[in-house]
């Protein structure tokens, strides 16, 4: 895998400008790659965190699921997100979205927006569903308080008791409903 | 005649009847070496003929005449004959093909019977009875089945040209070998001539041609004729494909059969030791003659390892001296079939004759990774012992064992580690293992055995109390010993037949079914319960999954048994 994705990737420097300047790739190639990215998802067995198409119909909209860290406020908890992949990809970041409702400094409580430098400007292709999903998976014990989207739970955040309750609050365990 | 004839003529039909049958039943009965038709033909018209002009054609003035009044009665008789013999042979069809071709007389008797009596639908449903009764049964072997189908097609061929027949008879035999699971092994396995299982299933003197794909009819032939009035809506028109075709049209692939030939190949090629594969290189030829260059492109793969193999050997060889013992067998490991692995570490000098000949390879080919596989093969060695040599072709487990014991008085220069305290005669079975690595105890215990039966080794309990066996080396050979020897050949050959190295395809499918697994379980764990043909639907996601989807429920119901999943209302979700 690492070495597909890095033959795919520039260099991680001075990306952005030129990438965007390349026509995006025929979608043959970004199925190609997604149906690459889903089998080392599913073959790796990375604990906690998982991914897969919504319909057999559409590659680019996916489903994850992010298991809470165990040694953090979010342990035992397990949040539903959307993955939508841009007809570009991976030149371009996936949209991500909680589904759950999620209280946590970087997360939009309303609409599951996420504030994650890696989905935004730092976005490079080396980068594979299964290392954003890790990366969101540290950001919930790990937040960036520096820029919230969720001030209340920003300043929440130091004590553990109040922001506890405020996520359980918040949070809606995930049903078997399908989706 | 006081009317009496008109009055009596059944009674004295069925008179005839009765001796007709019982003439067809007394003479015909288990006769099918030679045509019978003729000789009751003849009977017919000696006996039945004149007895038959009493009642029938009293008032006859000429033959002519006589003939006259009795063609309607003589007809009935006729077809009364046939119908009988017809039915005869119809209870007696499925020994007639087993004892084909013998009975090649019999059977061109009942085609003449069927084109009289219509009784087409009676056999097939007779030899349908016979064939679910005495051959589609756990009992049978796959090899005896295939033999028999094979015969019904020929038989049946002979019977009724265009197939009708053989094409009802044929289905439930086709679904009842697709069910088996060694039915495509065995079909291969007389594909390439198994030398011992003698009489093989192909015709040899049936021409190899490629195996002929089901085509659409063309209307534009002149020779076209309409299929047979009562063939069934799924009747395809085989044209007389030849049996190879036919065997291979059971699966709907033809992929299953390549695979498994590789795998019957690479097991063939492993067993070669004297370096002659021009056997396996004829049958490749044949099999691509039938298969297609491209599908066997693999098996070629296989074939020039073989080959090569024996030429960067020679020149090692050539390179170093010190390997001169050594011969191995490189393989690609991207066209073989998997070859189960083992995790035994060779001590000793084998050991170093590994690394010393993976040097040289490396040199030889600096792009390419020797990667041993030390449990597959023999070696050839001599025990020097104080008072005689022992001389063994053996499994390689077996010599990594010898030579642990070797501290002492073996053959090995180096053995042991050169760790002199160590009592290197005496070893327990779990130090054994503890040394050469992964090894199941049974498979230790049985490579001991062939030492033991050898007579260099002794099995003794030490110590009263534990019972603990350890394996004394016998520097001198102890009394007693000789009555093992007899056993050595067998128990050496047993203990290779054992290492069946190849994982056959159905491991190889359970392999794949582990991958599917995972996504199965992806899929569920973000979509929460699904339907089991959506799970079919999404799963082709999964790179080369081709399973029905009865082989997917068959699949969730045995994860279910192990309580991985869980459905209700026809719906699977994860069982947590």
């Amino acid at each position: 895998m690492d070495q597909i994705t890095s033959a795919l990737a520039p260099p991680r420097t001075g990306t952005k400008s030129a990438v965007s300047g390349t026509p995006s790739d025929a979608p043959g190639s970004v199925t190609k790659r997604l149906s690459n990215e889903l089998m080392t998802l599913m073959m790796s067995s990375s604990p906690g965190i998982s991914a897969f198409p919504k319909s057999d119909a559409n590659l680019f909209e996916w489903v994850g699921t992010i298991e809470g860290p165990a040694t953090t406020i979010y342990a035992g908890l397990a949040f539903r997100i959307s993955i939508s992949f841009p007809s570009n990809y991976p030149y371009t970041a996936p949209t991500i979205k909680f589904e759950t409702p999620c209280y946590h400094p970087n997360v939009d409580i309303l609409g599951g927006a996420i504030c994650l430098d890696i989905l935004q400007d730092k976005w490079s292709a080396v980068y594979s569903v299964q290392t954003v999903l890790l990366s969101l998976q540290s950001l919930l014990g790990e937040p960036n308080n520096a820029s919230p989207l969720n001030p209340d739970a920003a300043a929440l955040w130091n004590s553990p008791e109040a922001f506890k309750t405020q996520l359980m609050k918040h949070y809606r365990p995930l049903t078997d409903a399908t989706a | 005649m006081l009317g009496l004839i008109e009055r009596y003529e059944t009674l004295i039909a069925s008179v005839g009847y009765e001796c007709i049958e019982a003439r067809v039943l007394g003479t015909c009965a288990a006769r099918w070496g030679a045509s019978v038709l003729g000789e009751l033909r003849a009977w017919m018209a000696d006996r039945v003929v004149l007895w038959m002009m009493l009642p029938f054609a009293r008032g006859a003035a000429s033959v002519d005449e006589a003939k006259v009044m009795m063609q309607g009665v003589g007809s009935r008789y006729d077809f009364h004959l046939h119908k009988t013999l017809c039915d005869l042979r119809t209870q007696e069809i499925f020994d007639i093909i087993v004892d084909f071709p013998d009975s090649n007389a019999a059977l061109l008797d009942l085609k003449e019977c069927l084109q009289r009596v219509d009784q087409r639908a009676e056999l097939v449903q007779a030899l349908r009875k016979f064939n679910k009764k005495r051959l589609l049964h756990p009992g049978a072997d796959t090899k005896d089945i295939l033999t028999q189908y094979v015969s019904t097609i020929k038989c049946l061929r002979i019977v009724d040209p265009p197939g009708v027949l053989l094409f009802k008879v044929a289905d439930p035999i086709r679904r009842y070998l697709r069910d088996r699971p060694d039915t495509i092994r065995c079909i291969v396995a007389s594909l390439v001539g198994d030398g011992e299982s003698g009489d093989s299933l192909v015709d040899e003197s049936e021409p190899i041609q490629p195996l002929q794909q089901p085509e659409a009819e063309n209307y534009a032939d002149p020779d076209w004729t309409p299929e047979p009035n009562d063939a069934g809506p799924d009747f395809r028109a085989g044209k007389a494909s030849d049996i190879v075709s036919t065997l291979v049209s059971i699966y709907d692939s033809k992929d299953l059969f390549v695979r498994e030939l590789q795998v019957l190949l690479a097991q063939r090629l492993l067993a070669v030791r004297d370096g002659n594969f021009d056997r396996e290189r004829r049958n490749i030829e044949i099999l691509k003659i039938r298969f297609g260059e491209a599908a066997l492109q693999v098996c070629e793969v296989m074939l020039r390892d073989m080959t090569d193999s024996r030429r960067i050997d020679a020149h090692v060889q050539s390179q170093t001296e010190d390997v001169n013992v050594m011969h191995p067998t490189i393989i690609s490991r991207h066209f073989w079939p998997a070859l189960e692995t083992s995790d035994i570490v060779m001590p000793g000098q084998f050991q170093a004759l590994q690394t010393l000949y993976a040097r040289q390879f490396s040199t030889f080919k600096p792009d390419k990774v020797l990667r041993w596989l030390p449990h597959l093969g023999r070696v050839s060695l001599a025990l020097e012992l104080d008072d005689r040599t022992v001389e063994a072709d053996v499994p390689p487990l077996e010599a990594a064992f010898i030579e642990l014991f070797g501290g002492a008085g073996a053959g090995g220069e180096e053995a042991g580690g050169g760790d002199a305290k160590t009592d290197t005669d005496t070893w327990t079975v779990d130090a054994l293992i503890a040394r050469v690595g992964s090894v199941s105890r049974s498979a230790a215990l049985k490579a001991l055995g062939t030492w033991v039966d050898l007579g260099v080794l002794k099995e003794e309990h030490r110590g009263g109390e534990d019972g603990e066996t350890v394996f004394r080396l016998l520097h001198v050979r102890e009394e007693g010993d000789e009555a093992g020897r007899v056993h050595v050949g067998k128990s050496a050959r047993e203990a290779e037949e054992e290492l069946a190295p190849m994982m056959s395809a159905q491991q190889q499918q359970a392999e794949q079914m582990r991958v599917y697994w995972k996504f199965i379980e992806g899929m569920l764990t973000n979509l929460g319960q699904l339907p089991l043909d959506r799970i079919q639907t999404m799963l082709k996601f999964a790179p080369g999954y081709d399973r029905s989807v009865e082989q997917l429920g068959a699949f969730m119901e045995a994860a279910r048994r192990e309580g991985l999943v869980a459905v209700r209302d026809g719906m699977w979700k994860l069982g947590r």
